[in-house]
């Protein structure tokens, strides 16, 4: 398994709630329905449900553009039995999950999910050459985590949120007669080494499972790949590890902290 | 509820041109190419609401990449430029995705988060600010029901799991009672302006 830095601040109990790792490329001569059926079939012990959901856009290019030939594939999800874990693919992007369903589930951490997405992208590779055609090229890689903050983590009203964002003001009552009704934000940063962008989101949010009021705060690092070599793909998501955790420790005060058992 | 299914005419409702300005916004970021046909099709705007809530306007770019173009698979709905009614409906309309298949006995699923999004999405877009906070009820078939009763006005609306939106409105005093097919944003920002007129 990947080591993690030494020096990179930990947390027995991060808000996490999903950590997503995920490549888009090109196949030669492209992914095609038929595929998909064979692949799943491959997959299926691990991976025994399927869902079809509507394909993700291109990434960074405009939704609007003309279509010829056949229809768009659809993006598959491929779940396991718990359905913490799941792998979306669509014609172009292949997608590894882990999050939690219940809530109650504990953090595998970034290096064991790491290591989980490389498996199924080399499965998923040789499953391509099997079919007789050849490794997908890579054009992109994508690191997210997803953090929901709930009422417990030092805020009740969004007038606390200066109290777990480091970057927010303390006071933010806004003088007298005034109510803060409601708080979101967006940050991007460039990543060391012009590996690409992460995009920092806070957006106050109802989560589906419980109806909790809770905070999204997401993290999400986008980079081209220049040589789509394995290798590199592995070095841009380490690295792209460390910004996110160093600018989420770095966004988030020391009180928050706290309520998130940091450990170094 | 009150409009039969079968007084719904097979010709697609046609937005107004205010609703197809805002359905035209609504779609700019979806992925799928969208035809004039599409856009004017207030079923269309039922059953791709949930892309058209992530990429809605007043959503920013940043948000909307966050949201409309995510790779997360988590299902949680965005509150932060909801009015405070429907801020705090979200949770009982969340909590109608949860009934049991066949809760009403007569087949009928839970209401899909599909349709929990397509309902905020419109609600939200009839940018009422001051409406007091609706009744939220499952409807057969998988549907939606959300009613007002304000002094002697009584408003019914339901979206259907196929992409209707059909109303009952009576007014006590006046003893007039009324119901039809909401067809585009203007009827519904007519219908909720009179419930609160």
């Amino acid at each position: 398994m990947t080591a993690r830095p030494s020096d990179l601040p930990d947390f027995e109990a991060p808000p996490v709630a999903e950590v997503v790792l995920g490549v888009k490329f090109t196949i030669p001569g492209g992914l095609k329905v038929y595929h998909i059926g064979i692949y799943w079939d491959r997959i299926k012990s691990k991976f025994p449900k399927f869902q079809e959901q509507p394909p993700l856009p291109a990434q960074d290019e405009p939704a609007f553009s003309f279509v010829s030939g056949p229809p768009p594939l659809p993006r598959c999800w491929f779940l396991d039995d718990t359905e913490t874990r799941l792998i979306q693919l669509q014609a172009d992007r292949f997608i590894h999950n882990w999050r939690k369903v219940t809530g109650e589930e504990k953090y595998p951490r970034y290096e064991a999910i790491r290591d989980e997405f490389v498996a199924r992208w080399d499965e998923f590779c040789g499953f391509l050459v099997d079919q007789g055609g050849s490794k997908p090229i890579l054009n992109a890689c994508e690191l997210a985590y997803v953090n929901h903050i709930s009422k417990e983590s030092c805020w009740t009203e969004p007038k606390d949120l200066g109290r777990l964002f480091s970057f927010l003001a303390t006071d933010m009552s806004g003088g007298a007669g005034h109510t803060l009704e409601s708080v979101q934000c967006g940050l991007r940063f460039k990543l060391p080494g012009g590996n690409g962008h992460l995009n920092v989101s806070m957006t106050p949010a109802i989560r589906k499972q419980d109806q909790q009021e809770i905070l999204r705060f997401d993290l999400s690092a986008r980079g081209a790949m220049e040589s789509g070599e394995e290798a590199q793909l592995l070095k841009w998501f380490d690295g792209a590890r460390e910004t996110i955790v160093r600018v989420f420790t770095a966004l988030t005060t020391e009180e928050a902290h706290s309520s998130w058992k940091r450990k170094t | 509820m009150m409009v039969p299914n079968n007084s719904i005419t097979a010709s697609q409702p046609k937005l107004s041109p205010r609703g197809l300005a805002d359905a035209d916004v609504q779609f700019r970021h979806m992925e799928e190419p969208i035809t004039d046909d599409a856009i004017l099709s207030a079923k269309f705007l039922a059953t791709k609401g949930n892309q058209a809530f992530q990429g809605s306007p007043g959503h920013l770019p940043w948000q909307r990449w966050a949201e409309g173009d995510s790779t997360s698979t988590m299902d949680v709905i965005p509150t932060s430029d909801l009015p405070a009614w429907l801020r705090a409906s979200v949770a009982r309309l969340l909590r109608l995705c949860a009934l049991e298949f066949n809760w009403d006995s007569y087949g009928s699923p839970p209401p899909s988060l599909a349709l929990v999004k397509n309902v905020i999405s419109w609600l939200r877009f009839a940018e009422k600010e001051t409406l007091p906070e609706p009744e939220v009820v499952p409807a057969s078939a998988g549907g939606i029901q959300l009613e007002w009763y304000l002094g002697k006005r009584e408003l019914e609306i339901e979206f259907t799991a196929t992409g209707q939106i059909e109303y009952l409105r009576s007014d006590k005093e006046r003893r007039e009672e009324k119901e039809d097919v909401i067809k585009d944003l203007d009827d519904l920002r007519s219908l909720l302006g009179w419930l609160i007129g």
